[in-house]
């Protein structure tokens, strides 16, 4: 109340009608709590409360600017409203508040008023489009499969598309361990910036070096979202927010930034589910976008997957013949373009002298014509033509219904690679006595499979933590080989369960058949054999049939269920 | 036991989000020190200069970072190029083909296809010249490039080289 007297003075002092400061006053308070004026400082809550995510004490003027949003608009007014000018370097670096408050309150703008090098920053950048960029999971990563989201700045000065500029959000995480590294991402303690990078710094990042396809989907951005989104980045600059996997990651704080950038109302932590995954934050922005323009990146690893699809059995033969000699003298063009790509992504200690051989030997044969420009074709299934992660819905068997809660499921079926990770699944059915059991608790299961190939033989590998009624906690593990053969993928491994009744080691076979809307699981085991059938009815909802034979009680189990994707 | 395996599972299920991370390619944050004569310190050098002079960065594997808007400068830009794709550009230029290759030869200057395929092309015949061992670095290479450059000059006039 003090400050409100303070500041009206104040007001009233710089010749102003006690009429025009009420009006002012009732201004400010409406674009306080405006989406503009939230979402640009990132906060969250709502009237009853807010707190900022920006972390970074300079970035408010206010001391209470982090939570009262009042409080920082009226410490800005106040310095746009004092007789002297602001200094042009302070202006500069709050150059994109000072523009959204002047934009309402022109009646504070004086001829001082703009940034210069802002300008010239701007105009050099001549931003002509923004978009998307949805880095997918990459093969035998199942913790990558829910992607990772950046953005990209197409200028119209720009011919060579690797020369724009991309704007990424990471943490800053040092050299920390996986344990280390995951706790202190959960608790927020990195801090979480954005990095403006020419584009080709990022391709190498994720597409190049981790083997993540990227996918590009136009905003549709109008003039005052591209000005307003070149203003945040270069005043946000060196800030910071708690970066946290949950929530305040890539993906949040950049949905958070396009809802703000649109003018549309920033969703709050509360109206948002507990965790933020890139892959349906990708599937929340495109879905507002009617005209969808989709461009495709493919990486390495996909890639040289597209190589093996183009190479004839003669040539692959002769690839591996050659290759157990160790020279690859009596190749040609294309299947030399592949042994050198093998050899780039899936031998970590390479022999360089050998390499560079075979990249002079490559130089002196014709280029390989009718691969040229293929390589990133849009595919017939976008990315976006898919489910969310979390479903509910019934099950039943013999002995009851029940209820089915998939927290977080994400499958990569990549061409002919499945990895696949389920995170707190449960299943809530009766038992014979009509009785509520916990029947199963999927904790955590996982899938890495890469297919053998006619020159690799990489190892498959999964497990999980699982609660069952019966056993109680199991764990189960499992490594062995892939094959692909005619869109069929076969899995033989050694399978390990130990839980309180046993430990055992056996073998197993799972084969599997995939496609965007549908997919069969048969398993082959000593005790069992099962059959799973899965299909989308539509995008969101799904049927799912299962049978299970028991070789040694000599019985059938079944289950079906349908259920919904959100 | 069963203690044990909720920690494990639970630190397996954290240790997934990492991906989410994305890695730490990161720059603009306030308490990140670099040495001297660091990757990073090489390259923001040949970015524009931040307004703010005491500008921090994060480096990556030496791929990455830079001031959070600072742009490449333009007699800089086929240093950083290089520096960051040059294994994917060998590669490419091998071959004779590819987008590294292709943003190269727009960087020297040639803007239409039919020059930027002049370019791809003597790149890949003179490709012993210009990575003549394995271990050339990115200076050598950009050298070595425009010593190939000079050389086919003729074949090479629709690239409007500065």
């Amino acid at each position: 109340m003090k400050i409100l007297r303070v500041w009206l003075i104040a007001i009233c002092l710089s010749s102003i009608s006690l009429s025009e400061v009420s009006d002012l006053d009732s201004k400010i308070t409406e674009f306080a709590h405006s989406p503009e004026w939230l979402g640009h400082f990132f906060y969250d809550g709502d009237r009853a409360g807010y707190t900022s995510l920006v972390e970074s004490k300079h970035y408010f003027f206010s001391s209470t600017g982090k939570y009262s949003p009042e409080d920082e608009l009226k410490e800005t007014v106040r310095r746009l409203s004092v007789p002297e000018e602001i200094p042009q370097e302070e202006y500069c670096h709050y150059v994109a508040r000072y523009e959204l408050v002047l934009a309402v309150f022109p009646q504070f703008r004086k001829s001082g008023h703009q940034c210069k090098a802002f300008e010239e920053w701007s105009q050099k950048l001549a931003l002509d489009s923004v978009r998307m960029s949805f880095a997918t999971g990459y093969i035998k990563n199942p913790a990558s499969s829910f992607g990772h989201l950046f953005l990209k700045l197409v200028s119209r000065n720009q011919n060579s598309d690797l020369l724009n500029y991309g704007i990424n959000f990471s943490a800053q995480t040092g050299d920390d361990t996986d344990a280390l590294y995951a706790l202190k991402g959960l608790f927020g303690q990195y801090p979480g910036g954005f990095v403006f990078l020419p584009y080709h710094q990022l391709i190498k990042d994720y597409s190049d070096l981790e083997g993540r396809d990227i996918w590009e989907l136009d905003l549709d951005f109008d003039d005052i979202a591209k000005r307003r989104l070149l203003l945040f980045i270069y005043e946000f600059d060196s800030n910071y927010v708690d970066y946290t996997f949950m929530n305040n990651n890539c993906a949040g704080i950049l949905e958070r930034l396009i809802d703000y950038l649109q003018r549309r109302p920033v969703k709050t932590s509360l109206q948002m589910k507990p965790w933020t995954m890139p892959l349906e934050s990708f599937l929340n922005i495109s879905s507002a976008i009617k005209d969808k323009k989709y461009f495709y990146r493919p990486s390495l690893k996909t890639q040289l997957l597209q190589m093996d699809d183009r190479l004839t059995e003669k040539q692959k033969l002769q690839i591996s013949d050659e290759a157990k000699l160790g020279n690859y003298n009596g190749l040609d063009a294309r299947s030399l373009d592949y042994v050198i790509l093998d050899k780039k992504i899936n031998e970590p200690k390479l022999d360089e002298n050998q390499y560079l051989k075979l990249l002079t030997a490559r130089s002196r044969l014709p280029v390989d014509t009718e691969t040229s420009g293929k390589a990133g074709t849009l595919p017939e299934i976008k990315v976006d033509d898919r489910s969310r992660t979390s479903s509910i819905g019934i099950v039943g068997n013999k002995e009851g219904s029940g209820l089915d809660l998939n927290l977080l499921n994400e499958r990569l079926i990549y061409r002919h690679s499945l990895s696949e990770i389920n995170i707190f699944n449960l299943q809530v059915r009766t038992d014979k006595d009509k009785q509520p059991i916990l029947a199963e608790v999927e904790i955590f299961n996982f899938l890495a499979g890469e297919p053998v190939s006619f020159l690799r033989s990489p190892i498959s590998y999964g497990g999980g933590l699982f609660y069952r009624s019966k056993q109680e906690l199991v764990l189960e593990a499992s490594a062995g080989y892939m094959l692909n053969l005619k869109d069929w993928l076969y899995f033989s491994r050694l399978h390990f369960i130990g839980d309180k009744f046993r430990t055992e080691l056996f073998p197993k076979v799972d084969v599997f058949y995939f496609n965007h809307i549908a997919n069969l699981k048969l398993n082959i085991q000593s005790r069992e054999f099962g059959i799973e059938a899965f299909r989308f009815i539509e995008v969101n909802y799904s049927i799912r049939l299962s049978s299970v034979y028991d070789t040694q009680n000599k019985e059938i189990r079944y289950l079906a269920g349908a259920s919904y994707f959100y | 036991m069963k203690r044990v395996l909720t920690l494990v599972s639970l630190l397996i299920a954290f240790t997934s989000f990492s991906s989410w991370a994305a890695g730490d390619a990161g720059c603009g944050l306030g308490s990140v020190i670099i040495s001297k004569n660091s990757k990073g310190l090489q390259l923001l050098a040949m970015t524009t200069n931040s307004f703010f002079l005491t500008q921090p960065l994060g480096i990556t594997s030496g791929t990455s970072g830079c001031s959070s808007s600072g742009l490449v400068m333009k007699d800089k830009e086929i240093q950083y190029y290089v520096e960051v794709n040059q294994n994917e550009i060998i590669r490419q230029m091998s071959m004779g083909q590819g987008d590294k290759v292709e943003t190269l030869a727009s960087l020297y200057g040639c803007q239409t296809d039919s020059s930027k395929k002049i370019f791809i092309e003597v790149s890949r015949t003179e490709f012993g010249k210009i990575q003549p061992h394995s271990h050339v670095k990115p200076n050598e290479f950009i050298e070595n490039l425009n010593q190939v450059i000079n050389e086919n000059s003729t074949r090479l006039a629709d690239c409007h080289m500065s």
